[in-house]
């Protein structure tokens, strides 16, 4: 018997969040050999100048395509998504304090959640905050002939600050998303959009409920047509 | 080992930009690269109006910020003071240029490369003088080793009673009269470069080291406890 699985991730939601993704690594990989001496000496100028191309290329998906992706394809997820990102209670909290034992994969009992828990939420907050900085930074260093000087030198520090904050949060996500014994079943969501009923029931209680308590209403409808 | 420095008396500068021409005529430079500028300056109010001409260039400082951000390690301070940029190292991401205090990097977007003065230090290591010093009608540049007291540079430092711009290769000989707030400022490393490689970058990197550490850490206790209750 095939495990049973719930739908977590619209094509639309999983587009927008592989389309940030994938220009997101490829700017960090192409933009930190600016910041690691090694790294640079090792790709050399000739790789550094191909580099700097593709980082260029890479910055009109990473300002444009997820918004557009995430607005017109899916506005209500997206909407929805924002509001729980923004809603923080009791249990966010508590969520948040507990969770770097289950990070660990120490024993812990971790608060009930919703469709997104409060780490994710956190993530959430982190890479928009994050991207908004690193798109406005960078358009002020691509557009940098046209700007007051002052503003570009301050642009550079911010843009790496960003860089590397960011680049220490994505290592901690595809950790969680692929390494954590816990967690890991979460990629199916990005992938097939779906996850098992036992993953949403123990790690998204609240979701899960709603999600079941909708189908049931939308069954006793259809009993009653 | 020689410390090349210049001294410009501008009480003999006339403005003319040969030093202009001839230094972009020898390097062979786009019209909008200029390595040596000629600036025009007004001070007071009429009646009483005083004006005249300061030359600004690489001041090939003592601790260059441009080689601090440079991330190829193109531009660098050479042991004889000095600063070069090895242009085929040069990839163009023009950190130098902003963190100049003295706006003394040119961008060529043909080759998409920084420039600057160089000191023409190839052909001064053949004897030869730099292009500007060469051309100067009014022989207000000299360059030489500051290093030797007996350098045409170090004695003409003394006898004119020269400036040095604090932190910097560069003297000038200011106009009478006039007071040395024309001149390029001493020496000061720009807050945003400072914050940037003293702060930024090794804090950056601690946080995403601490981040790879902790990824780490979790998978080496999540092994060796054989998984979680989800498999």
């Amino acid at each position: 018997m095939t495990e049973e699985r719930v739908e977590r991730f619209n094509l639309a939601e999983r587009l927008g969040h592989w389309s940030h993704g994938i220009s997101f690594v490829v700017l960090l990989l192409t933009g930190s050999a600016l910041v690691f001496r090694g790294y640079a000496s090792l790709i050399g100028p000739e790789g550094l100048r191909l580099f700097r191309s593709i980082h260029h290329v890479m910055a009109y998906p990473f300002t444009f395509l997820t918004v557009i992706i995430l607005l017109f394809g899916t506005p209500r997820s997206t909407w929805q998504w924002l509001k729980e990102c923004l809603t923080w209670g009791q249990d966010d909290f508590r969520f948040i304090a507990a969770f770097p034992r289950e990070f660990f994969g120490l024993k812990v009992q971790l608060p009930e959640q919703g469709k997104f828990n409060a780490g994710e939420k956190l993530n959430s907050l982190l890479t928009i905050a994050g991207s908004i900085l690193m798109a406005a930074t960078g358009w002020i260093l691509l557009l940098r002939d046209s700007v007051a000087p002052a503003l570009v030198a301050w642009a550079l520090p911010l843009h790496s600050a960003g860089a590397l904050v960011m680049g220490g949060v994505i290592l901690g996500h595809i950790y969680l998303a692929l390494g954590h014994p816990n967690s890991r079943e979460s990629i199916n969501g990005m992938l097939s959009g779906k996850v098992a009923a036992r993953f949403a029931r123990e790690h998204h209680a609240r979701w899960y409920r709603k999600l079941r308590a909708g189908e049931d209403q939308v069954k006793g409808q259809q009993k009653i047509a | 080992m020689a410390k090349f420095g210049m001294l410009v008396d501008l009480t003999r500068c006339v403005g003319c930009h040969g030093c202009t021409v001839a230094c972009q005529a020898r390097w062979d430079l786009l019209p909008q690269v200029q390595f040596t500028k000629v600036h025009r300056y007004e001070m007071g109010t009429f009646p009483k109006v005083k004006g005249g001409v300061v030359t600004t260039q690489c001041m090939h400082c003592d601790d260059p910020p441009c080689a601090r951000v440079c991330p190829t390690g193109a531009t660098r301070k050479r042991a004889d003071g000095i600063v070069v940029v090895h242009e085929q190292e040069c990839i163009g991401c023009r950190y130098c240029q902003s963190a100049c205090p003295y706006d003394a990097r040119s961008f060529n977007p043909e080759r998409n490369i920084v420039q600057k003065c160089y000191f023409c230090y190839d052909f001064v290591e053949n004897g030869q003088k730099p292009a500007c010093v060469d051309t100067c009608m009014a022989a207000a540049r000299i360059f030489g080793d500051l290093e030797d007291k007996g350098s045409e540079l170090s004695q003409a430092i003394t006898a004119r009673k020269a400036v040095q711009i604090k932190g910097t290769s560069i003297f000038y000989v200011p106009p009478r009269n006039l007071d040395t707030s024309v001149l390029p400022p001493d020496f000061q490393e720009p807050g945003a470069v400072r914050i940037w490689q003293d702060i930024v970058h090794p804090g950056g990197k601690t946080i995403m080291g601490l981040a790879a550490g902790a990824v780490i850490a979790g998978l080496v206790i999540n092994n060796i406890k054989g998984g979680g209750n989800n498999d």
